[in-house]
């Protein structure tokens, strides 16, 4: 599959065993995408997110290869950890590379100043975990100030209001499903 | 009058045989000399019971519900029990921010420092090959795959990543992860299950560990990189237990220990698994890309045919520099994983970039051997350098790209220990730029290996960089370390 976007290009495979090996070919078929968690329309190149994600990649490069409390903190890291916390008034946060380790090691992600101090203390993702890659923890924090409308545009807004339009799900009980 | 006297016949025989039965020889106690008839033990009994129940106390409504002021005065007044224990000041880890790139060399708090911190053996960090594929991954992919593997997540590059690794390695084939971490506590779960047994090393680090509890499977472990334990385990697991011949058995091991530095004797290990019949599932996060004479990992080191390690997990944030993981193993094993494996099944994949970078990463290690050379010759440098350090010794293997130092002395207290530590590392970076780093654990933790200053050493850095780490080192721990010992 290439490009997560509205539509994108799926790669045919052919398969010699009955599907149980699959081997890619040259052909491609531009689908449309409904099956991306993509709500906002980040994860495709964005005017605002995509140059500051390489600005990010070029001075930090792709991997601090340290864990946060060694040397795997960036300006990023910290940044991204008052961010989020802002956005949902929310007196602290802390930071994980990866959603299923966050959902495993801690429940409490956002809730007091104490706990954040607490897990950063001695939740082991967070003591023996490679921290977030840099370009990465940049895209996250170029979208969410894209929707709270700090990148100077009206645009955050617009992608809030387009979602709510539940536009496919209205069509669709239209056409009587 | 006559139809009742049937009912009061009947009833009188029931009690007569009733009194008969606590009459009866069988129904009679002796306690202290004294007999006790039968109805004498049911009527202490009932008299206990009466006892209790009024005892109890009764429920009484209140007479007067709480009014809402007085609900709130009560909700006001309540403090609940804190969700964590307080952290004491000392405890607090506030960790160095920095300001560039985590190479040989970076900036930490506005000043440009050695950079010992970092695994990034291989040096890669900044490479301008793995940077140029990452943009061109960017402008094409963008940033997240927004679903799972199986859900749409999948990206072309995913599969040339896979690929590319199990190539290099010269296995069947691998499977990508997303989080580095969670590569070995995925898959040690999705193969051992309630029941197996698992036997591993006491020294492997918490993902091990959290994989080793999640699996439910019986774990017994063995002195750290001690192989007459392994054996003497293996012997006790194996010896006319005719069950354990039924159930599934694992070794699992570090090849390179992030808790001590030390390297894990491969070829003994797969000559005890093959004489007892256990699997092996080894752990390559610092060796991949280190070890063996093509950085093909702890096999390649040992001459051991790869095939005879049944799984090999590693975490691509080190050498590779990039980050997720990746497994490899048979075609089987890996296909066993990609419905099976909850870090594969139920995580977004690994972002595009960072698979390239991967990529990018294998094809600069074969292209370049030469790397590799540096990198021992670096070791082998600060193991010299550091010998004779006051107050601390070399633990780690003098292979090893992780040089562990730790108290040649023990305080006889690992909290004293580690504040001696971090001393040090603070003192070594606020006076002489030199950015070390103390093996910190969580109290999660089981692993009950001495802590000490971990040194990540990196291709990248220079033979000044060394001599400035070890003159450095020595100072400082010669002036923080005198009223100890």
């Amino acid at each position: 599959m290439l490009a997560i976007s509205t539509a994108f290009d799926v790669v045919e495979r052919t398969s010699k065993d009955n599907n149980k090996t699959l081997q890619r070919t040259s052909n491609t078929t531009r689908c449309l995408n409904l099956g991306s968690y993509n709500y906002l329309g980040f994860a495709a190149a964005d005017e605002y997110c995509t140059p500051r994600v390489i600005e990010s990649l070029k001075k930090y490069s792709a991997s601090t290869c340290s864990v946060r409390v060694d040397g795997g903190t960036t300006k990023l890291h910290n940044e991204l950890e008052e961010l989020p916390a802002r956005f949902v008034g929310k007196p602290a946060a802390i930071l994980f590379g990866m959603c299923y380790v966050t959902n495993s090691a801690i429940i409490p992600c956002l809730i007091g100043k104490e706990i954040i101090q607490h897990l950063k203390h001695s939740c082991p993702p967070h003591l023996y975990a490679t921290s977030m890659s840099p370009p990465g923890v940049q895209h996250v924090i170029s979208a969410i100030k894209v929707i709270l409308g700090e990148d100077g545009s009206n645009r955050g807004a617009q992608k809030l209001a387009r979602i709510r339009l539940r536009f496919l799900q209205v069509r669709a009980q239209e056409d009587g499903f | 009058m006559d139809m009742a006297l049937p009912v009061v016949n009947a009833t009188a025989a029931v009690l007569a045989r009733v009194s008969a039965a606590f009459n009866g020889p069988l129904a009679r106690a002796v306690v202290f000399g004294v007999h006790i008839d039968g109805h004498l033990v049911v009527e202490g009994l009932l008299i206990a019971v009466i006892v209790f129940q009024l005892s109890r106390k009764s429920y009484k409504p209140p007479k007067k519900p709480l009014t809402e002021k007085e609900i709130d005065e009560l909700c006001d007044e309540w403090e609940p029990e804190p969700l964590c224990p307080p952290i004491k000041e000392g405890a607090k880890i506030d960790a160095p921010t920095l300001e560039s790139a985590a190479g040989p060399h970076t900036i930490v708090d506005g000043k440009e420092v050695v950079n010992f911190a970092s695994a990034n053996y291989l040096g890669l960090i900044g490479n301008e090959k793995i940077i140029d594929s990452c943009i061109s991954s960017l402008e094409k992919y963008g940033v997240g795959s927004c679903g799972p593997r199986g859900f749409y997540g999948t990206i072309d590059v995913h599969l040339d990543c896979e690929s590319k690794i199990a190539k290099f390695l010269g296995t069947p084939d691998s499977i990508l992860y997303s989080y580095g971490i969670s590569t070995i506590f995925s898959v040690i779960p999705a193969f051992c299950k309630k029941g197996d047994i698992i036997v591993a090393d006491e020294g492997v680090h918490w993902a091990v560990q959290n994989g080793l509890h999640l699996s439910r499977s019986t774990v017994v472990y063995f002195k750290h990189n001690d192989m007459a334990s392994l054996a003497s385990t293996l012997e006790k697991l194996t010896r006319g237990n005719k069950r354990a011949e039924k159930i599934r058995r694992y070794i699992v091991v570090e090849s390179i220990y992030q808790n001590s530095g030390q390297i894990a004797p491969l070829d003994e290990i797969v000559r005890l698994k093959e004489k007892y019949r256990f699997r092996v599932i080894l752990e390559e996060s610092h060796s991949f890309g280190v070890l063996g004479k093509s950085g093909r990992g702890l096999a390649e080191h040992y001459g051991v045919p790869i095939e005879k390690i049944d799984i090999i997990t590693a975490g691509m944030g080190n050498a590779l520099a990039t980050d997720g993981g990746f497994c490899t193993g048979s075609v089987r094993v890996v296909d066993h994983q990609r419905l099976s494996s909850s870090g594969y099944v139920f995580s977004a994949s690994l972002p595009p970039y960072l698979a390239s970078a991967a990529v990018s990463a294998v094809n600069y290690l074969e292209e370049n051997p030469s790397v590799l050379a540096n990198l021992r010759s670096n070791i082998a440098l600060l193991h010299k350098e550091l010998s004779d350090t006051p107050g601390l010794e070399i633990s780690s293997h003098v292979l090893s790209p992780i040089v562990f130092l730790k108290l040649k002395k023990s305080t006889g207290s690992p909290t004293t220990d580690l504040d001696l530590l971090e001393t040090i590392a603070d003192k070594a970076l606020k006076e002489d730029s030199v950015f070390v780093v103390t093996s910190k654990k969580s109290n999660l933790d089981r692993c009950k290996l001495p802590i000490g200053i971990r040194l990540f050493v990196s291709a990248g850095h220079t033979e000044l960089d060394i001599s400035r780490l070890s003159s450095s080192l020595k100072r400082v721990s010669a002036s923080v370390l005198s009223d100890y010992f």
